[in-house]
């Protein structure tokens, strides 16, 4: 079976694959989309459950993921080597999702349903191994749906402080440099918005009791 | 100390990064206060399932999507296609093998299916067309006139984008899997055969052709397609016979129990027809007994009574979609 294709991966991907980020990024400034390709790659799961966590809702999610590498294919020019790429490309995540919210206004429709379903099977996998009644599987996907509600009330600035602390295991310095604010800033606001969870679970007592 | 100021050092108590006078004011504070106790404890509870959140993965389509985007950029804005001139002329001047005709099959190729995408985007209905003119009359795939080139079918608004089925006239045995699209956006496309899987994408003036072998005398190859375009997601499966058979042979079965997708591929199977279909085939059709029937009849014996509608496009050639 062959395939010819106007995106079809070439013959060389597998090279790649074992390149590091700066050669990547050098090939990326030089114009071969494929070395971008291995970056998308590299970190479009990141990208894109972080992009989830923030917006709260699987379209938004990919809309936004999808700019971000866009703009950051576009911009890959202005990217130095003295900061991670990762580090870099949550901040532009961040600025596409803060661009989007300022064009719309009003606070996005969360379709929790949508995320929810999608989550279900990583939740049962998850929670497999240790062989949970229905009831238990029920329960954990119950919370799940509870915290994320709970997350997508917080302010934005709290929701991406706190997704990038715990959910993508950035550090405090790393989250300043992401946010562009002081370290200090980004440790109240982190106290915040885990106070902010802790009194919303709070009028939740029969799940997290 | 008071309430607030005791809640604001939560983290910096439970990072242990508080310095030790305040730690114990704080500590005083917890024992005395139960408010603040109760609001400390779900505070770590918070923290501990924060870090239980599952991972969630973009769809299987999202990389291709964005190259998509990457390409086109760089390509700069494709040009606006007029979608009925697009590629028929190679669509039309598939050549067709001697041997072939000579068997009596006539042309296999050809046929385009497509899915029009209606807006509004999120809540849009996607409904098939055929991009000649509809059901009445079958592609003619040899007809080049142009004067029967379709008629416009509101191109602005047309988001389609499907495949041809064709053998490979230079390989016997195989079959030319053409994915093509009308939509301005390029079309991330992933494609399951038999299990091994390719991504990539199609531009209005770029189709992508998969060759894939038959299968084996007596079973059928079943391929599945997955299309996004923008936030658009469709599916088509189609299944592919060892060998394409006359249109007019007869069989005569029962079947119970089955789903969509296990009669097409018994019918596929039995006649030799290639089927390409759309949507969710995991339907159950009931009982449905087909006496000494063609294809035509089998599939409508088969699909009617769950909604769905087959087309015979060319010979051997037949497209299942729901009746609107
Ligand atoms: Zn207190």
């Amino acid at each position: 079976m062959s395939e010819r294709s106007a995106g079809a991966k070439a013959g060389s991907f597998g090279d790649y694959e074992q390149l590091g980020e700066n050669v990547l990024i050098e090939r990326c400034k030089s114009g071969d989309t494929a070395a971008f390709d291995e970056i998308v790659r590299r970190f479009e799961k990141r990208v894109f459950n972080y992009a989830l966590r923030v917006t709260g809702n699987y379209n938004d999610a990919c809309d936004v993921a999808q700019e971000a590498f866009i703009r950051a294919f576009h911009s890959i020019q202005t990217f130095r080597g003295d900061a991670k790429f990762a580090t870099w490309i949550y901040r532009i995540v961040t600025n596409v999702y803060l661009d989007e919210r300022k064009k719309h206004k009003s606070h996005p429709t969360i379709s929790l349903d949508d995320t929810i379903e999608l989550e279900e099977n990583s939740v049962t996998r998850q929670i497999e191994d240790s062989t949970p009644s229905p009831d238990e599987i029920l329960q954990t996907k119950e919370r799940m749906r509870v915290l994320q509600r709970v997350i997508n009330a917080l302010p934005d600035y709290q929701r991406i402080i706190i997704t990038l602390y715990h959910v993508e295991h950035r550090s405090y310095e790393e989250i300043a440099e992401i946010l562009d604010l002081p370290i200090g800033t980004v440790k109240s606001r982190l106290n915040r918005a885990r106070l902010a969870i802790a009194e919303m679970l709070e009028s939740e007592p029969e799940l997290f009791g | 100390m008071n309430c607030k100021k005791a809640r604001d050092l939560f983290s910096a108590y439970f990072e242990n990064s508080i310095d030790a006078s305040r730690g114990t004011e704080l500590e005083h504070h917890l024992a005395e206060c139960e408010a603040c106790n109760r609001t400390y404890e779900r505070f770590k509870y918070a923290i501990s399932i924060m870090e239980s959140l599952p991972e969630v993965g973009p769809p299987r389509s999202f990389r291709a999507g964005v190259m998509a985007r990457v390409e086109s950029a760089k390509r700069g804005v494709p040009a606006r296609v007029r979608w009925w001139r697009l590629d028929w002329q190679r669509v039309f001047t598939i050549r067709v093998p001697a041997r072939v005709a000579a068997v009596g099959l006539a042309v296999l190729v050809a046929f385009v299916m497509s899915l029009q995408f209606l807006p509004p985007l999120r809540t849009g209905i996607a409904s098939l067309f055929w991009a000649q003119k509809p059901a009445e009359t079958p592609i003619s795939t040899l007809d080049q006139d142009s004067a029967r080139a379709p008629k416009p079918w509101t191109p602005e608004k047309t988001n389609g984008s499907g495949l041809i089925v064709t053998l490979d006239t230079e390989s016997p045995g195989v079959y030319l899997l053409r994915l093509h699209t009308k939509s301005l956006k390029p079309a991330a496309f992933e494609i399951d055969v038999s299990g091994t899987k390719y991504s990539g994408y199609v531009l209005a003036d770029k189709p992508s052709e998969i060759r894939v072998p038959a299968p084996h005398s007596g079973s059928v190859r079943v391929v599945h397609v997955a299309w996004s375009i923008g936030e658009w997601g469709r599916y088509q499966t189609i299944f592919l016979p060892s060998k394409l058979q006359s249109r007019t042979a007869t069989r005569t079965f029962e079947i119970e129990q089955a789903t969509v997708s296990d009669v097409l591929r018994k019918i596929c199977k039995d006649y030799g027809v290639a089927i390409i279909a759309w949507g969710n085939l995991g339907k159950q059709i009931g009982y449905a007994q087909v006496y000494q029937a063609t294809p035509d009849d089998a599939l409508y014996e088969c699909l009617s009574r769950v909604g769905l509608k087959a087309y015979g496009v060319a010979s051997s050639v037949y497209a299942v979609e729901p009746v609107r």
